[in-house]
């Protein structure tokens, strides 16, 4: 009462001003999120090169946003010709690499693809049936 | 707004109607605050609602069971946990799934935490609201960060987790995790409640602007619906943990948080009674917890038996009902939310009248709205 | 006048602008600066050192800005108020004394003069508010209005308190007036009520009402955009400059120093602290309400001020030789 409270805020606060201030200088020091943190998707490649996917199309129909397409190779129907990942529509729940029965999907842990374009947020993880450099991207 | 009638005051000049909101910045959200004042006084108040409207309700009609819970993040987006939590406990009751024992005490503890981290943004709305720039706004934003940090450890995600399955939960918490936890909520974080404490209920001008402004008694409150820590702080002991127990709640020892006064100071004392709490169960929760399984097996074409369930938990700002109904199908045939905020909010209208502009702010921020629930 | 008086006046026309320049500069680098590490952030840092450049790029970006004039709004008094605000701001400056004879006029009633000037202002924010035909900025003015008077009326009768004893309203013999003690021991109850009022005065936290974000968007200045915001700002840097001089030069012993030899570098550091504290309470108070801001000022201050004046008078007629 009569001002205690006042005087004691007042410590508070200064005693906050002088110690370390909390915040990250984003832009120029990085955080590396933890290793489950859900970002951009890829795709493992087998021992050959080959993508590990087998074209099952679980990751399709659990997908709540419709963000992934597969077209499957005419003649061998486990195998992916084209995995297209239209990110601009991904809410990042992580249901896909989730479901997956082959483990064939991984997060990236690149958070940084902001873009000006729509276009630039859809990207191929498998075309012509062969990995892009987009789905070899590695585990940090 | 031309629909809207003025009342005026007798034996005053013309009264003045003074939207607050949308675009405002203490509106917590999109909501629009229609106001007749008469000088500095309100007279009457209407809300406006509907600007965040996504038709929730109605997109969980055409996705499967699993995909629904992506939506239910979405509902009260300071609130995750607890909206996942009790669309699960739906469509577990309506399916007959048996969640593992472990998996129960780690929702109860994820929910316990993200009810303290649901109390600091209203702690740092409310103080921002009454004009302390910012600086309680942000010691309260650091330890949020702090418990942030672990849900994206735990679930890959800070601020939709998407974390909890049908049948358990989607990631284990591995023990040195919980000890982290445990240290945080038990050593660091009680220190920084007495700070939130000091710079909010025992400030003299903070006291001086919420001592005896917004008077409701329990019975006034009930019969409006309002539920939560907005009720518990007029003296009402209703609390759905203790009332109807769920998850770990009945093996939990905590006290339901309440205060006689009814006022807006009294709210914040529950508020930060209950932030405490939390953190004490939490701790509880982590002491207590068993080993084993997290998940039950669920088939991804989950198809509940035809019927509806619907099911009350208590969220950090009240009651919070779900209503699933199933057809048989892989997805539902209805998802309805009862959100405490909406039954919060329509008490507006009782609340506000013969209280200054400035006190709006004050009442408002003792029902700490979410917009994100009230239009789905 | 002679050409020669002509030039001093001109020389210290641009040096106070000058002056007004660095204070604003200075002063919202400062106010940043401090602010951000009492919220356990770093505050403006890369533009210049630790980002003083900051307030220059801001000015920039200032007055490059498109000049918005609502369609509902007054054109000539929503011109005008800025200007209504800033020249009084800016002329109440005249009268400071930074030293001994060190100033633009040494008027021997320099007090009347400054609070003479500030006692135009919310007439300015009155126009500005009015000029805008806009809901939030006509109660911000309102406020405004309201609190700047009913706060002008102790901080007055405090500074009586210090007239009385020093016997002058001249600032030079006032602040020498303090060479042996400060006039903070001789009457801290003024001191105490001259402090809040002075903060009223400026409409800073927690007497910010005018301007109160969470409740009138940002007050009576809802409506300004670029440079006419900028003067608005520049005013209010002002004030909060010449109350900081008022606290130190009539309180706090301006430039003298206990055991130290007389200088000017004392006023500024003692109006640096002022201006600090102002700051402080800023990261950490809540604002009162505008009722009990209201009987705060004339339940409380008032007649604690007309006491203060009264035992000041009579300690005055007693004790000539210690008052």
């Amino acid at each position: 009462m009569f001002g205690s409270g006042l005087l004691k805020g007042l410590g508070i606060t200064l005693r906050h001003a002088l110690g370390r201030p909390v915040t990250e200088l984003y832009p120029f020091e990085h955080k590396n999120p933890p290793a489950n943190s859900r970002t951009f998707i890829a795709m493992h490649v087998n021992e050959e090169g080959a993508p590990a996917c087998r074209a099952c199309n679980t990751c399709i129909v659990g997908c709540p946003d419709r963000v992934l397409k597969l077209v499957k190779d005419p003649d061998d129907p486990k195998r992916a010709v084209e995995f297209v990942v239209n990110s601009g529509r991904c809410t990042y729940c992580g249901l896909c690499v989730e479901n997956c029965p082959f483990d064939a999907l991984y997060f990236t842990q690149d958070y940084e693809r902001a873009t000006r374009d729509k276009g630039a947020l859809i990207y191929h993880l498998i075309e012509d049936g062969a990995c892009t450099h987009e789905g070899e991207v590695d585990r940090p | 707004m031309v629909n809207f009638p003025r009342k005026g005051v007798e034996g005053s000049t013309e009264t003045m109607l003074l939207n607050v909101g949308p675009q405002h910045p203490s509106t917590h959200g999109v909501l629009h605050m229609m106001c007749e004042i008469s000088g500095e006084t309100i007279v009457s108040a209407k809300p406006v609602i509907g600007y965040l409207h996504r038709g929730i309700e109605k997109l969980a009609e055409s996705r499967t069971w699993q995909q629904d819970i992506v939506l239910t993040d979405r509902l009260d987006y300071v609130a995750q946990f607890s909206n996942e939590w009790a669309y699960c406990r739906a469509v577990e009751r309506l399916a007959g799934i048996e969640v593992p024992e472990r998996a129960e005490w780690l929702r109860t503890l994820l929910v316990e935490m993200n009810r303290i981290t649901s109390h600091l943004i209203w702690y740092a709305g409310v103080t921002m609201d009454i004009g302390a720039l910012g600086t309680p706004f942000i010691y309260a934003w650091v330890a949020r960060e702090r418990i942030f940090d672990f849900y994206e450890a735990v679930t890959g995600a800070r601020v939709m987790p998407n974390w909890m399955r049908l049948g358990g939960v989607h990631t284990d918490i591995d023990s040195a995790m919980l000890k982290e936890m445990r240290d945080f909520l038990e050593r660091d974080f009680p220190v920084e409640v007495d700070e939130y404490e000091a710079l909010l209920v025992g400030n003299e001008i903070v006291q001086s602007r919420m001592k005896g402004i917004g008077v409701f008694s329990a019975e006034q409150l009930v019969e409006w619906g309002v539920t939560g820590p907005a009720l518990r702080a007029s003296g009402s002991e209703r609390d759905l943990r203790k009332d109807v127990p769920y998850g770990v709640y009945d093996r939990l020892d905590f006290r339901v948080c309440t205060d006689d006064v009814g006022d807006s100071l009294a709210r914040c004392r529950v508020r930060l009674a209950e932030i405490r709490e939390s953190a004490r169960m939490c701790v509880q929760i982590i002491d207590g917890m068993p080993g084993g399984d997290v998940r039950a097996k669920v088939s991804r074409a989950l198809k509940p038996p035809v019927g509806d369930v619907c099911v009350r938990t208590e969220s950090p700002r009240g009651e919070l009902g779900v209503l699933v109904a199933s057809d048989g199908t892989t997805k539902p045939l209805r998802f309805r939310v009862r959100s405490p905020i909406f039954y919060n909010l329509s008490a507006m209208p009782h609340m506000l009248p013969n209280h200054l502009l400035a006190d709006m702010l004050v009442i408002f921020g003792g029902i700490d709205t979410s917009m994100g629930e009230i239009d789905r | 006048m002679s050409a020669a008086m002509w030039i001093h006046a001109l020389l210290w026309l641009v040096g106070l602008l000058l002056l007004i320049a660095v204070v604003t500069v200075m002063g919202v680098w400062w106010e940043r600066k401090f602010i951000g590490h009492l919220q356990r952030r770093r505050g403006p840092l890369h533009h210049g050192f630790h980002g003083l450049l900051q307030l220059p790029a801001d000015m920039v970006k200032m007055i490059s800005k498109e000049d918005i004039v609502p369609d509902s709004a007054d054109p000539w008094l929503f011109q005008i108020g800025p200007l209504m605000v800033v020249v009084p701001a800016i002329a109440a400056m005249a009268a400071l004394m930074f030293a001994p004879g060190f100033g633009l006029l040494d008027m021997n009633h320099g007090l009347f003069y400054i609070f003479a000037f500030q006692t135009l202002l919310p007439l300015g924010f009155a126009v500005i508010g009015w000029s805008c035909a806009s809901k939030f900025t006509l109660i911000g003015a309102l406020r405004a209005a309201a609190q700047l008077i009913s706060y002008e009326i102790p901080m007055l009768l405090a500074a009586l308190g210090v007239v009385v004893a020093a016997g002058s309203m001249r600032l030079t013999d006032i602040i020498n007036a303090q060479a042996g003690v400060w006039y903070i021991f001789k009457e801290p109850l003024g001191f105490a009520i001259f402090g809040i009022a002075v903060l009223a005065e400026m409409n800073r936290t927690p007497f910010d009402l005018p301007e109160a974000e969470s409740e009138l968007v940002a007050g009576y200045q809802t409506e300004y955009s670029g440079m006419k915001f900028g003067f608005v700002q520049l005013a209010e840097y002002s004030v909060l400059f010449t109350g900081s001089y008022l606290v130190s030069a009539l309180f706090l012993g301006g430039w003298n120093m206990p055991f130290l030899p007389a200088s000017p570098l004392w006023l500024l550091l003692k109006i640096v602290a002022c201006m600090t504290m102002t700051m402080w309470f800023r990261g950490t108070f809540p604002r009162l309400r505008v009722d009990s801001l209201m009987s705060l000022s004339w339940k409380w201050l008032l007649p604690i001020a007309l006491v203060n004046i009264m035992a000041v008078a009579a300690l005055a007629l007693a004790l000539p030789g210690i008052y």
